[in-house]
Formats: structure tokens, C-alpha cells, sequence
């Protein structure tokens, strides 16, 4: 188990340092000039000239990696050309409000998943059937940024229910920070007026982004739970004479679970690239819309720190889902 | 009995959000708020001796103060932090009389000591607006406080009351508060750079109560303000950054104005009731660049094919009417403006000059621009044009990062771009669009040209009538042979609601305050 | 000799077996409506000139930004260009996406894949830490980034998309080719001394091809969304080209004035995306036999 766990640990950091590599590299060949992206196309010559040299970005690329590398290996991730600030404190500062989105949507996509595919198995073959999962398909088929602004333009705008863009109302107080979550920080400070309208702004994004988690839950759910449900042991809690509510929640949803989790996990890393167009829509000041700046003004610090982020979380989400089958089928055994 | 329970939890979830859905509702904004959606990804540092991009300057207007002003039609320099002020002998030294009685928002007194510390503090920064300050000042010595309420400032050369305007009445020129400098001065960072980039040490009408990146810029008015207090006691700058969104949040009142609606939105707003637009010029240029140090572009006649083959008249229909028609570089308005519009498509003319040129069957070309619209339905409907004179261009929507870099590198062939006036004055356009030695645009194009002598030149005449005349010359030079195209003179919109009344802005960049707005 | 005939029989096999999933396949409603929508979408791309009432690059200033009408079918655009015609040239456009990015995915991925599969030992482990490398990455940003780095053209969107997407075929194939290397017609194959491109060409290819070409073809409704996000954040294709997620970026902009600039692009778009999600899902539960069970 621990020879596993230290091998797949070290398979992720040469993975993570593979995508370092290919990715300081795509980032620098190409001829953009993130100066004068910034500086715009009115400043003179010797400024942008004078920002290049300050920036270490007149040194040959290969020197640049050398540095990058000796930074990163003491835990500096180096200063983003576009904030000015460390990319450390950007992270800290837009990495908890992605996490909060997408926690939201996979929940919101897995209570909706695990519904949809239950009742999916349970009515198996019949229109019931049908059309639930036609339903949820139509939700994955649709651009995530259109139907998060036709989702705009109807709660928001045409019904007035749900608050719009952004995380909170500017009227209302931010909760001191401790976690970077609002929920959680709103909750730590007892202010339930932050909590719910955090809640509000909340369920239109959590939604569009936990659409596409949904269908992949409700598939495996549906699939688990028609194999669970031909087993003998539901043959005999039907014998017994058992309601059929228990036998389905009790009985067979327990035995399906396992695959379940696994894709959950695996949806959760997902929603990171999700969060990437929602966040746009929604003005959610996370990770994604960090992404896209950096990526659009060819800010390589950011885009960097942005890389090792995503891709040491992804890796974690693989590991733990991993793992986590292991806890829950003794069966499963680690070499 | 376990399910009920569940169902229990569920509705108590229900139950929480309920409320949120109602709380979330639009309430108008109160009387004494103003709450404007704007993109405000663009702001890096608010210290005024960093702050270079649209919103951060913006911002640093409400929270600092310079020693003058321009006068609204940008012919002299009016009251700032300085009553009055006089010029030496060689017209080269200025000294300015402090107001007396300002005070920073600390309660600090605003002295000459403060003035001679800021201007020093922000040229020996030397960050990104430095250059507006160390290209007329030589050292940072060159500002000395002279008397407690007296500042001396030496420049390099003889300076015009304007020209000194234009150097003076940037935000980078502003007084930031040296007590809270020192106080927040580290051994790495001794002038508190780092500090001053995320909070207030100014003297303005407004004081900076919080900027959450990305988020939200809090204003609220200050109280000892020696104008007077603004009567709007707190300023929202939401950030937005959907066009669409921005349009949505005004349309429900949850903001009073908004920034950043493209031209089809504006129409909208302005058709709606309870919405108005306020359209302002702007001392800008949209324009298509020609590379002549690509072949077919060194021969003048292609690029007066050009300018025969475009149909002028759709590029206003796109852009909406929010743009002002002219096609010479000095934008309406300004001093030296020549009105004349010799261009229409004329394709018989144009085919003619091809031919001329040698060029009768065409060539291709790539024409760059930035993903801003209307800009790639601009180069959609020039691509459209020019295939009519046998010209294939292919259009590339790119990174400004790509793009500039191209532009800079001399690497394009045609690029859409803009450039927007850093002083009221047609000496900045005709530098940078005529001057090859000034290495801008003339130069970005390899468009070498004897005019660059008269723009030369022409800075220093001090008869206007004949400073008037040489601009005339230059334009249509530039307009007979040079390498653009002039797109129009792009106007300034903001659309608000109805009740916002008392802004106005003015044609130079960005300076909009709020300090003169009220609600009704 | 004998592997030949081995050969022949895994293959009638095979046919038999394909025969069936496509009949399985087809007597899902839903699979069967999937199959129809993408038909449209193929009879569309091909008669697109005929059926196309104008050009759809023409620009006609005088009446643009036209609600849909008897003239106009869809309406008009920000140039008055007709939005009918552009949905239906961009329908060619999704398609060669689509299209283009599957084949190049597979072509890199499926060789990759079976070669890491069938010598395994340090071939293998390299293959697979490289795709380890691309999976430690969601797609999505992964070809953002290469789209960027290339500039965006639609080729370069295709390639980008392409670039992110073979790891997981590569895997699939490598799989497929460790079950079929230990088929006994291929070690017969080995034993007669075939040599391993043979064994590779004649007989663990035609195994891994077919498994590797549904996968794909279960993607394409992916891929579609995902050039179409290139496209929205400005990686995609260029104007003036007729694409539908470059549409829907261009109409958002009108979308509470000219609402039919963005809609029918969208519209378009979650059809064909049905279209194969619907077929997808057929074909998955075909597939996988634990789909197939009940009570």
C-alpha cells in the first residue's frame, strides 16, 4: 500500500514536471510580447525595452527555464507580470473561489446524477426512462457559456430571482477572510445575510458547471445500479418483502456506490476546465478567469503557477479516487 | 424513517435559499451611492507612480490631486494643488504657490515638502509613467521645495504653459502623502511602492476604502475635501467583465452606469426608457496600417488603391455611428484639425493605381487585429473591399500580446489599430504618425518621409497661424501619401441610468470624474 | 498459414459482432434519433451550396442586424450577412473539425498506443508517462494553451484539440493490444515467425482499430463543444469563417436586442452535439453488457 502510494506519488511529479517543461516552452517560442501587451501600443521603445531587461525577459529561453527551476525548487512561483504580485498570492487569492464553485457544482451534479440515474435503473427501458436521460443529455450538448447566459437572461434579467454576476452583492460586507471560501467564512463569522446571498449568487454558475458532471453521474449510476439491482441478494430483499424504497436506497444504491465515487472524483478535477468559460460568464473572480488572462497576455509566471495548480490537483484527484476504491473494495489490492 | 429525515435536510436547503432568491432581487441603488460595472481586470497597482491602464489611472483620479489642470478646451492650465504659479527668464523654471489648507486624507497637510517628495518618490521609482516625468526633468533634484507652501521645478528645456500642463497634470505628477510612505517604507521597498499599490495615500475627493482584485473598487467621498465634499458619499466600481452582463445589470438597476457595452449594446440602451447614453469625442484615432516595408506596400499608388477601394461609409454603420468620420490624423476637434475627405470607393480609380503600380493581378496580404468588436467585422468588410482590386487578404483576430509584438517587430503587413492622444495637442499624433526618427508609427511602418522635418519643426513654432498651417501640411501629406487608412475619430459612451446627472467627460484619455455627479 | 485462417475467423467475428451493435444500436429510439441528427448534419455540410440561399460571406450593409424574416429565414448579422447561409456552411465547418480532429487523434494516438502495448518494457513505461503527461491537464486548457502558442487559425485549432485528445486513445488502443497480445492466433502468428510488423499490420491493428474509432466517434460531440469554447475565448477560427461557436461569441453581444444571432448558432450546435451524445450513449450501452442487464 505505501510502495503504491509512493509510486504513483512519484509517476505524478514527473508527470507535473513534463508539463512544466512542454508548457514554459510553448509559452515562450512563440513571438508575443507580454510588455508591450501591457504597456499598450503607445509606449515608447526604451520603456518596454527598459521592462524587458527588469523582467529577465531579454535572456536566452533556456536561461529563463534555469531560473524558473531554481526558483521554483525554493518555493517561489515568481512575480506575475500582469498583477505585479507574487503568482503565489494570486492563487491564494482566485484559487478558493473556483474550489467553492466547483464543490457546489459537484454536489449539485452528483444529488442530481445519482436521482437521475436511479430512477433511470429503476424504470429501466421505459419512456420514464427515456426521457430523463434525454433530458440530461440535452443539458451536456449545450455550450456552457450560452446557457450560462440564457440562464442569465432568464432568472436574472426577464425574472429577477436570482442575483447576477459576481460572488456577492457589493452591498453586503465580505466576511473576513480565513478560508478565501465565502460560504465557509460567512459561516465562521456567523453573518448569514453574506451566507445568503453568497447562496444565490451562487446556484446559476454551480448549476452550468454541474450540468456536465451530471450526465457522466447519472450514466455510471444508471449502469451500476442495473447491475446491482440483477443480483440475487435485491431478489431476495424483494422476497422478503421489503418496500421497494429501501430495497433500491438501502440495498442496491449501497452495493453501486463504488463506481459511482470514482467518477465523481474523477468529474471534480474535471470542472476545472468547465470553470474556465463559466467563471467568464458569470464574473466569478477564480482560477479560470486567472487562466485565461494569463494565457491571452502571455503572463509565463502566472501561466506556470496556473499549470503546477491544475495539474498537481488533478493528479490528487486521480490519486485519492484511487485510493479511495481501494478503502471501499478490500478486494482491490495495491502492488 | 431515515428518508424523512433527508427530506427533512433537503428543504431545510430549500428553505436557505429561498430567501437568497428574494434577498438577490434588484433594489435600486440608494440616492447617495453610485455603482458603476466596468472591467476592471486591467488594474495592477493604484500607486499613482505605477498606475498606467485605463481604470487604474481612472481610479487615481478620485484619489489624488496635481499642482494644475487643463482648462476644458485644453488651451492652458487651470488651478490644481498650485493657485498660481511663474515662469523664469528662459522659460525653463516654474514655481508653483501652494493652496493652502489641503490636506491629505490622513489629516496630513498638504506642503511643498509633500509635492518635492512625490515627484521625486515617483521619478526615482522610474516605473512604468516615469518616462512622462524624467523625459522633461532631468533629476529628481530638479523639484525642490522652496518655502513651506513654494515649489520650484526645473526642466530640461524651454517649456510651454501647455506642454507643462501635459506633464504635470498626469496622474503620475500626483501628491501622495510621505508620512504614510515612510511609515509603510520596508528596507527592499523603501519609498512603499508594494503599499501605495493597494491603498490610499492621496489628497483627492474620494478615499479608497477597498479594492478587491477582480471584484470590487470602494470609494467614499472625503469629507474635509477642500472643493467640498462630492455629493455622491460612496462609489462602486463592480467589475463586469461581460459586455453583456454590464448591459443586464443597468437594464435591472443594480448599477447606475456602466463603461464597456459595445456599439450595439449602446443603441439599445439608448432606445430604452429609464436608460440614457452619453456620447463624448475623444482625442483617439482608429486606423489601418500598411507596412511599406511589405513590397507591394512601398509603391504609394497601392496604398492610395487602397484608400480608393474602402467603402468608407460602412465603417460608421458598424461602429453604430460611435464614431466620428474624418481621414486625416489629427482628430475633429483638436487644434490643427484639417477636415478634408478626398477617399470615397471608387473602384475604377482604384483598379487604375493598381495597374499603375504594376499590380493589376493583386497579391495577398494578412491583416492583424485584436478581437475587440466591432474590430474583425471591420476586417471582414476591408477584407471584402479589397478583394474587389484583386487584393486577397486574410484576416488574423490576435492576442493584443501577438499582435504588438508583430507591430513592434515590423513583421506585419496591414493591422487595425488605435492610438489615443496622451496630450491635447497635434503634436502627439503627428509625432508618432509622421516623425520616422520619433521610432512610433511612422517608423512600425517604414514610412520615412521628408515631413518628418516639418513635425519636427513645428513644436517649437510659437505663432500659432503658422504652428496652424504646418499641421495643415503635415496632414495632407499623410493623407496624399501616407501609409494609413483613417478608420474615424472613435467616440467616448457611457450608459447610465436616467437619474445619473452632472458627468462630463472630457476628450483627453480617460478623465471622467465623478465628483460633479448627482442622482435626482 | 493457419494464423490466416485464424485471421479470417476473428474477422468474420468481428463483422458479425459489428453487425449486431449496429442493429442493437439502432433499435434505441433514442441512438436512432442521434444517427438521424448526424445524417442531417452530413447531407447538410454536403449540399450546403445548393441549398444555401446566398453566400454566406457576403456582406450587405443596408440591412443588417434584420430579424428573421421571409428574406431571411434566421435574420441577419452584424454585416447583414444572412445567418441561414452561415449556420449551413458552419455545419461543413464542425463537421471537418470534428472530423479532422478524430483522424489526427487517432493516427497519433492508435499507433502509439499498440506499439506501447505490444513491445511494453521501456517503450511502454515512456509512452505512458507521456500520456500521463497530457492527462495531468484538462483538455480544455491544454489546447487553449497550444492554440495560443500556434496562433489561432481553425488548422490550428484542429491541431490543438487533436494535440490534448490523443493520450486517452493511446491508452485505449495500448489495452486493447495487451488482451489481443495474448490471443492465441497471435501468438500462433509469433510462433510461425511472422515478424512483429506483420503481426502488428495483420492482426493486432484490425483488433485495436475498430474499439479506438467508436471512442472517437463518442468524442466528437466533445470535441465540437471544445472547439467551440476555443472559439468563444477567442482561440478559434477566424472572421469572417462561418463557425458556429465564433457565431455565438460574435451574438452574445446582441443577445437582448438580436436575439437570432446567437441562438440559431447555439441551437445548431446542441443539435449535432445531441445528435452524437444521443448516438453515444446507444452505442455505450451496447457495449457494455452491464448496461444490458434488469431484473
Amino acid at each position: 500500500m505505501w510502495a503504491y502510494l509512493v509510486r504513483r506519488l512519484l509517476l505524478a511529479l514527473v508527470a507535473i514536471s513534463g508539463v512544466l517543461v512542454i508548457v514554459f516552452f510553448l509559452s515562450h517560442i512563440i513571438p508575443g510580447d507580454p510588455i508591450a501587451a501591457i504597456l499598450g501600443p503607445q509606449a515608447p521603445d526604451y520603456v518596454i525595452e527598459d521592462l524587458r531587461h527588469r523582467w529577465g525577459l531579454d535572456r536566452p529561453i533556456p536561461e529563463q527555464f534555469v531560473r524558473f527551476v531554481g526558483r521554483l525548487v525554493r518555493g517561489d512561483l515568481g512575480t506575475s507580470i500582469a498583477t505585479k504580485r507574487p503568482v503565489i498570492s494570486d492563487l491564494r487569492q482566485f484559487f478558493p473561489a473556483t474550489i467553492e464553485l466547483a464543490t457546489t457544482a459537484i454536489i449539485l451534479g452528483a444529488l442530481a446524477g445519482l436521482a437521475v440515474g436511479i430512477i433511470s435503473a429503476v424504470a429501466h427501458g421505459s419512456w420514464l426512462d427515456h426521457t430523463v436521460r434525454f433530458l440530461s443529455l440535452i443539458g451536456l450538448s449545450m455550450p456552457v457559456f450560452w446557457l450560462g447566459f440564457i440562464l442569465l437572461l432568464v432568472f436574472y434579467y426577464r425574472l429577477g430571482v436570482l442575483p447576477g454576476p459576481g460572488q456577492l452583492d457589493i452591498f453586503i460586507a465580505r466576511p473576513p477572510s480565513v478560508t478565501g471560501m465565502i460560504l465557509l467564512d460567512s459561516l465562521l463569522a456567523r453573518d448569514f445575510v453574506a451566507l445568503r446571498n453568497a447562496l444565490g449568487h451562487l446556484v446559476l454558475p454551480a448549476l452550468v458547471l454541474g450540468s456536465h458532471a451530471l450526465v457522466g453521474i447519472a450514466r455510471i449510476t444508471r449502469a451500476s445500479m442495473l447491475e446491482v439491482l440483477g443480483q440475487d441478494y435485491i431478489k431476495v430483499a424483494r422476497a422478503k418483502g421489503l418496500a421497494e424504497r429501501t430495497v433500491i436506497l438501502r440495498h442496491a444504491l449501497k452495493n453501486a456506490l463504488l463506481p459511482i465515487i470514482t467518477v465523481i472524483g474523477i468529474y471534480y478535477g474535471g470542472l476545472l476546465e468547465g470553470a474556465v468559460l463559466t467563471e467568464t460568464v458569470f464574473a466569478w473572480p477564480g482560477l479560470g478567469r486567472y487562466a485565461t488572462s494569463a494565457i491571452l497576455s502571455q503572463d509565463f509566471a502566472a501561466i506556470m503557477g496556473v499549470t503546477i495548480l491544475i495539474a498537481l490537483i488533478f493528479s490528487l484527484a486521480n490519486l485519492v479516487v484511487d485510493l479511495a476504491y481501494g478503502f471501499l473494495n478490500p478486494k482491490i489490492r495495491y502492488e | 424513517m431515515r428518508g424523512r429525515h433527508y427530506l427533512a435536510l433537503l428543504l431545510l436547503v430549500v428553505l436557505a435559499l429561498l430567501p437568497a432568491t428574494a434577498g438577490g432581487a434588484p433594489g435600486r441603488v440608494p440616492q447617495n451611492v453610485l455603482v458603476i460595472g466596468r472591467i476592471i481586470g486591467d488594474v495592477v497597482s493604484l500607486d499613482p507612480a505605477e498606475a498606467f491602464e485605463l481604470t487604474s489611472t481612472w481610479i487615481d483620479e478620485h484619489l489624488y490631486e496635481t499642482l494644475v489642470e487643463f482648462s476644458r478646451d485644453f488651451t492652458r492650465a487651470v488651478p490644481g494643488l498650485a493657485t498660481s504659479w511663474t515662469v523664469s527668464a528662459d522659460g525653463k523654471a516654474y514655481t508653483f504657490t501652494l493652496r493652502s489648507g489641503v490636506k491629505f486624507h490622513s489629516g496630513n497637510a498638504v506642503d511643498a515638502k509633500a509635492v518635492e517628495f512625490s515627484l521625486r518618490r515617483a521619478m526615482r521609482l522610474k516605473l512604468q509613467p516615469a518616462f512622462i516625468l524624467t523625459g522633461f526633468i532631468k533629476n529628481p533634484e530638479d523639484v525642490v521645495a522652496i518655502s513651506a507652501n513654494q515649489v520650484r521645478i526645473t526642466f530640461n528645456q524651454v517649456m510651454p504653459e501647455i506642454l507643462m500642463t501635459c506633464v504635470l497634470s498626469n496622474p503620475v505628477a500626483s501628491a501622495v502623502d510621505p508620512a504614510l510612505v515612510q511609515k509603510n517604507a520596508t528596507a527592499s521597498d523603501p519609498l512603499a511602492n508594494k503599499w501605495v499599490a493597494e491603498n490610499d495615500a492621496g489628497s483627492g475627493p474620494y478615499v479608497l476604502r477597498r479594492w478587491t482584485r477582480n471584484a470590487v473598487i470602494e470609494l467614499v467621498a472625503f469629507d474635509d475635501y477642500w472643493g467640498g465634499r462630492p455629493r455622491m458619499g460612496r462609489i462602486f466600481v463592480q467589475d463586469i467583465p461581460e459586455p453583456t452582463a454590464q448591459l443586464l445589470a443597468l437594464q435591472r438597476g443594480d448599477v447606475d452606469m456602466v463603461t464597456d457595452l459595445l456599439p450595439a449594446q449602446f443603441v439599445q440602451a439608448a432606445k430604452e426608457a429609464g436608460l440614457v447614453v452619453k456620447t463624448s469625442p475623444q482625442f483617439a484615432l482608429r486606423y489601418l496600417a500598411m507596412n511599406v516595408g511589405y513590397e507591394p506596400f512601398s509603391r504609394v499608388q497601392v496604398r492610395n488603391a487602397v484608400k480608393w477601394a474602402i467603402d468608407y461609409t460602412a465603417f460608421r454603420r458598424i461602429f453604430e455611428d460611435q464614431i466620428d468620420i474624418g481621414q486625416t490624423i489629427v482628430p475633429a476637434r483638436m487644434f490643427g484639425h484639417l477636415p478634408d475627405r478626398p477617399y470615397s470607393k471608387n473602384l475604377d480609380r482604384a483598379r487604375a493605381l493598381m495597374r499603375e503600380a504594376g499590380f493589376e493581378r493583386g497579391f495577398k496580404a494578412e491583416l492583424l487585429t485584436v478581437p475587440d468588436p466591432p474590430l474583425p467585422d471591420i476586417a471582414a468588410k476591408i477584407k471584402e473591399d479589397l478583394a474587389q482590386i484583386g487584393i486577397e487578404v486574410e484576416v488574423k483576430v490576435l492576442r493584443s500580446a501577438d499582435i504588438l509584438a508583430a507591430y513592434r517587430a515590423r513583421t506585419h503587413q496591414m493591422v487595425i489599430a488605435r492610438w489615443g492622444a496622451d496630450y491635447p495637442d497635434p503634436d502627439n499624433l503627428a509625432t508618432a504618425l509622421a516623425d520616422f526618427d520619433a521610432r512610433v508609427l511612422a517608423y512600425r511602418n517604414q514610412w520615412d518621409h521628408p515631413i518628418k522635418r516639418t513635425v519636427q519643426q513645428a513644436v517649437q513654432e510659437l505663432d500659432r497661424a503658422k504652428r496652424d498651417a504646418m499641421y495643415r501640411q503635415i496632414q495632407k501629406v499623410v493623407l496624399d501619401e501616407g501609409p494609413y487608412v483613417i478608420i474615424g475619430y472613435p467616440l467616448r459612451l457611457l450608459a447610465m441610468r436616467a437619474n445619473v446627472k452632472g458627468l462630463d467627460p472630457s476628450p483627453l484619455s480617460v478623465t471622467y470624474g465623478m465628483w460633479g455627479v448627482v442622482k435626482e | 498459414m493457419s494464423s490466416d485462417v485464424a485471421i479470417a475467423r476473428i474477422l468474420a467475428q468481428e463483422r458479425a459482432r459489428r453487425q449486431q451493435l449496429v442493429r442493437r444500436t439502432l433499435r434505441n429510439p433514442l441512438s436512432l434519433a442521434g444517427l438521424i441528427i448526424i445524417g442531417l448534419l452530413l447531407v447538410i455540410a454536403v449540399i450546403a451550396p445548393v441549398v444555401a440561399p446566398s453566400n454566406p460571406l457576403q456582406t450587405n450593409i443596408a440591412r443588417r442586424l434584420e430579424a428573421p424574416s421571409g428574406d431571411y429565414p434566421f435574420g441577419t448579422d452584424q454585416l447583414g450577412r444572412d445567418v441561414f447561409s452561415r449556420i449551413l456552411y458552419g455545419a461543413r465547418i464542425s463537421l471537418r473539425i470534428a472530423i479532422l480532429t478524430g483522424m489526427i487523434a487517432t493516427v497519433i494516438g492508435a499507433p502509439l498506443g499498440i506499439v506501447s502495448g505490444y513491445f511494453r518494457g521501456r517503450v511502454d513505461d515512456l509512452l505512458m508517462r507521456l500520456t500521463d503527461m497530457f492527462m495531468a491537464f484538462p483538455r480544455l486548457i491544454l489546447a487553449m494553451a497550444i492554440a495560443a502558442a500556434l496562433r489561432p487559425t481553425l488548422e490550428n485549432v484542429i491541431i490543438a484539440i487533436s494535440l490534448a485528445a490523443w493520450p486517452a486513445y493511446a491508452r485505449l488502443a495500448r489495452s486493447v493490444t495487451l488482451a489481443l497480445r495474448e490471443e492465441n492466433f497471435v501468438e500462433a502468428a509469433r510462433a510461425l515467425g511472422a515478424s512483429s510488423l506483420r503481426v502488428l499490420g495483420r492482426h493486432i491493428f484490425p483488433g485495436v482499430i475498430s474499439p479506438v474509432v467508436i471512442q472517437v466517434s463518442l468524442d466528437m460531440g466533445g470535441i465540437i463543444l471544445t472547439a467551440a469554447g476555443l472559439g468563444f475565448i477567442g482561440f478559434g477560427a477566424q472572421p469572417p469563417t462561418p463557425e458556429w461557436g465564433v457565431m455565438i461569441a460574435e451574438g452574445r453581444n446582441y443577445i437582448t436586442s438580436q436575439w437570432w444571432l446567437s441562438t440559431f448558432p447555439g441551437i445548431a450546435i446542441a443539435l449535432v452535439v445531441l445528435g452524437f451524445n444521443l448516438l453515444g450513449d446507444g452505442i455505450r450501452d451496447v457495449l457494455d453488457p452491464r448496461l444490458r442487464g434488469g431484473r
